[in-house]
């Protein structure tokens, strides 16, 4: 379970996420909703450690985020733009990430390119790929270590059909193998089948709740 | 630990790999820097000798002398530093960040930049070996690399507070004047062979600069945000 408690990130004087409060449970999804700018992706951030509280705090099954748990111990994101390295095709790329944590397999990594529909021995460097491409393998990384938590910004984007469609079901996959999933979309339309739960956020703050 | 060393030997492999080609020019320069500093006298022969010429620095030989560039010790240590800022690995390191503990990538982060840095050594020092003969070495062959290990840290700490090529300008406005000054506070000083007083107090204060730099910026990670890490750490 997460809970976000009386969160607040002040960055060169603007309020970018204003006294969030928040408990998301496990085996659930939750739709996060706002225009550009509105907080989703900062959210995501907090959640996963990569920006620090200017107040309140998150905690994952009651172990506060900071100090020595500087980030979630099982968490796949997707946040923004994926970044990868241009020189290295999608395998090495997710082998390198792979590797860091010495959690999944090489067989994790093949499974995982193929369950977004990438080839696992395509020998093309990743500068070369097409943005729905760079999309899918932004997806792969998020899932290979098969986490309890996985945060995916945007993951829609550039997407085709088949790629909306293949997105959608590892997110309901997700869920039902009991993991926290959020999802960040601006149109409500996106994740309105697919969310349990929607948070509505606007200005860096929740707005409304529905489900 | 382990987990440690493993995010070490990542970060160093790829910014290993990815400085392949600059280390390829610095072997084929080096035989035309060691030509030009041919005529600089060296207090020994062999490798000693040849890293003397190399890395003299200071070329005047009295203070009265007329203060002439040593272009080749500011270019060598200007090319050092521009690989040891080259870290591929910065660009993924929200990806990173999430897989490991925060202030293991940064401390893997400076260990994998002075690596960069001490194989730039590594390869000066193996044609230096080839073309000058062995004899025995001296403590000065050390000089130069606990230096460049130490701007390396150096860089890498300004490049977490002001970015890469603001960090680059900086450190090469030092290396430029401490040609020209000599003084204690510039770190240019003690890696001009020509200038060092006692040799083995210079791999001690290189290490010194190393560490303060590698624990302040450790510091400052854990208690920084990685916003921008896909794009500019």
């Amino acid at each position: 379970m997460i809970e976000i408690k009386n969160y607040t990130k002040v960055i060169r004087g603007a309020a970018v996420l204003k006294n969030i409060n928040l408990t998301l449970e496990s085996g659930k999804i939750y739709g996060l909703w706002g225009k550009n700018g509105s907080g989703k992706t900062m959210l995501m951030r907090a959640i996963c450690g990569l920006i620090l509280p200017t107040e309140g705090y998150v905690s994952i099954d009651g172990e506060r985020l900071g100090g020595k748990n500087s980030f979630p111990k099982s968490v796949g994101a997707l946040i923004e733009n994926p970044a990868f390295l241009d020189s290295k095709t999608g395998l090495e790329n997710l082998l390198l990430l792979a590797e860091i944590k010495g959690e999944a397999t090489k067989d994790d990594v093949s499974e995982a390119l193929e369950k977004v529909g990438l080839e696992p021995h395509d020998r093309r460097k990743y500068r070369k790929y097409s943005l729905g491409m760079k999309q899918r393998l932004g997806i792969a990384a998020a899932i290979m270590e098969n986490p309890q938590i996985l945060l995916l910004d945007e993951p829609f984007n550039a997407l085709d059909p088949s790629g909306v469609e293949t997105a959608a079901e590892i997110i309901k996959e997700f869920k039902e193998k009991g993991a926290t999933v959020v999802i960040a979309c601006h149109d409500r339309d996106e994740i309105e089948n697919l969310a349990d739960e929607i948070i509505r956020l606007d200005r860096g703050e929740i707005i409304g709740e529905e489900n | 630990m382990i987990k440690l060393i493993r995010l070490i030997k990542i970060f160093a492999v790829e910014s290993l790999k990815n400085n392949a080609c600059k280390y390829l020019l610095l072997a084929a320069i080096t035989p035309l820097l060691i030509y030009i500093t041919n005529g600089i006298p060296s207090p020994t022969d062999g490798l000693s000798g040849a890293v003397y010429r190399l890395f003299s620095g200071d070329l005047r030989q009295t203070d009265n002398e007329k203060y002439v560039i040593p272009i080749v010790w500011i270019f060598i240590h200007l090319f050092i530093c521009f690989i040891s800022l080259k870290r591929p690995l910065s660009k993924i390191c929200g990806n990173i960040a999430i897989r490991s503990k925060r202030a293991w990538i940064y401390l893997a982060d400076t260990l994998s930049a002075a690596i960069s840095a001490l194989a730039a050594y590594l390869v000066i020092y193996s044609e230096l070996l080839i073309i000058s003969g062995f004899s025995a070495p001296s403590m000065i062959i050390l000089i130069p690399p606990a230096l460049g290990a130490a701007y390396s840290s150096v860089l890498r700490l300004l490049s977490l507070l002001i970015g890469n090529k603001t960090a680059y300008l900086i450190v090469s406005a030092e290396v430029i004047a401490s040609t020209y000054l000599n003084s204690p506070i510039l770190l240019g000083n003690y890696a001009q062979l020509a200038r060092v007083q006692n040799i083995a107090a210079v791999p001690i204060i290189g290490s010194g600069v190393f560490s303060v730099c590698l624990a302040i910026g450790t510091v400052i990670f854990t208690k920084k945000d990685i916003i921008f890490g896909e794009k500019n750490d």
